[in-house]
């Protein structure tokens, strides 16, 4: 896989895993058994940050600044291709990329919607 | 959502793992991933616990992830006779696991509600570590459904 994309789909499941910080449901759960202790998840996020940022110092600057950009149109900078459909923008890819028996081998972006897409098969 | 994602194929029974990672990886493996995509998702569990243990206490851990490489929210059930050093809140043996994983973004919020109805069940379950006395998958989900539907 390329190594960029790699760096990218991990950056994404980061970005998830914050924005679930921000939701009550979610900060009720994985407190069951010790209750809610907001010191506990504000340093859990703040961990999060740590990770997410020696991440980035990896990404090629002009990467990651289209990844942020997308992410602030579609709130996700890499998408899946399932079934040769771009799951960002429902796109169908030419049956010509969905054929090819090597993918992700280079860092390759939807046609109509610009996301970064990881192909699934 | 807990109910259609509990199978007895996605259940171990009798986990063999000693230790946090080789859990995570054998709760994994049951998916069938491609080793790509395991590799990947095992990363970001691993990250996941590196902020701070999902073993919530009394015996019971919660690992969870989200990553582009899975298409579908995935549960995971598995039970360690002995239990396993998860590094959990209360520094006890983890003797069961609901591994959850799931896109980043899923329609209709099911990850967060599944992990809101795993929670439910575990609060009614911690005390009696009934789960333990199981031999078979069908037995522990017949078991872990009873309890979830009983509100």
């Amino acid at each position: 896989m390329d190594p960029v994309l790699e760096l990218l789909i991990a950056l994404e499941s980061l970005d998830a895993q914050l924005d679930d910080f921000e939701s009550e449901d979610y900060i009720k759960s994985i407190s069951i058994t010790q209750g809610t202790d907001e010191d506990v998840v504000a340093k859990q996020v703040e961990k999060l940050k740590i990770l997410r940022e020696e991440i980035v110092k990896k990404i090629p600057v002009a990467v990651f600044k289209r990844y942020e950009k997308l992410r602030s149109k579609y709130r996700r900078g890499v998408a899946p291709v399932i079934n040769g459909t771009c799951s960002n923008c429902f796109m169908e890819f030419p049956s010509a990329l969905v054929s090819r028996p090597v993918k992700n081998k280079a860092l390759e972006t939807c046609p109509n919607c610009g996301i970064y897409v990881y192909w699934t098969k | 959502m807990f109910a259609q994602l509990l199978r007895e194929d996605r259940v171990i029974i009798d986990m063999k793992a000693k230790d946090k990672d080789s859990a995570l990886q054998e709760l994994l493996s049951v998916l069938n991933l491609k080793p790509e995509q395991e590799k990947l998702v095992l990363e970001q569990l691993k990250k996941r616990e590196a902020i701070g243990s999902t073993g919530v206490g009394k015996g019971v851990a919660i690992p969870h992830a989200r990553s582009v490489v899975v298409d579908d929210v995935h549960l995971v059930v598995g039970v360690s006779k002995e239990g396993i050093d998860f590094q959990a809140l209360d520094g006890k043996p983890v003797h069961l696991f609901f591994l959850l994983i799931a896109p980043p973004q899923d329609l209709g919020a099911r990850y967060l509600i599944t992990l809101g109805e795993i929670a439910n069940v575990v609060r009614k379950i911690v005390s009696s570590k009934e789960y333990l006395n199981f031999e078979t998958p069908k037995e522990l989900v017949d078991y872990l459904l009873k309890i979830y539907r009983e509100g």
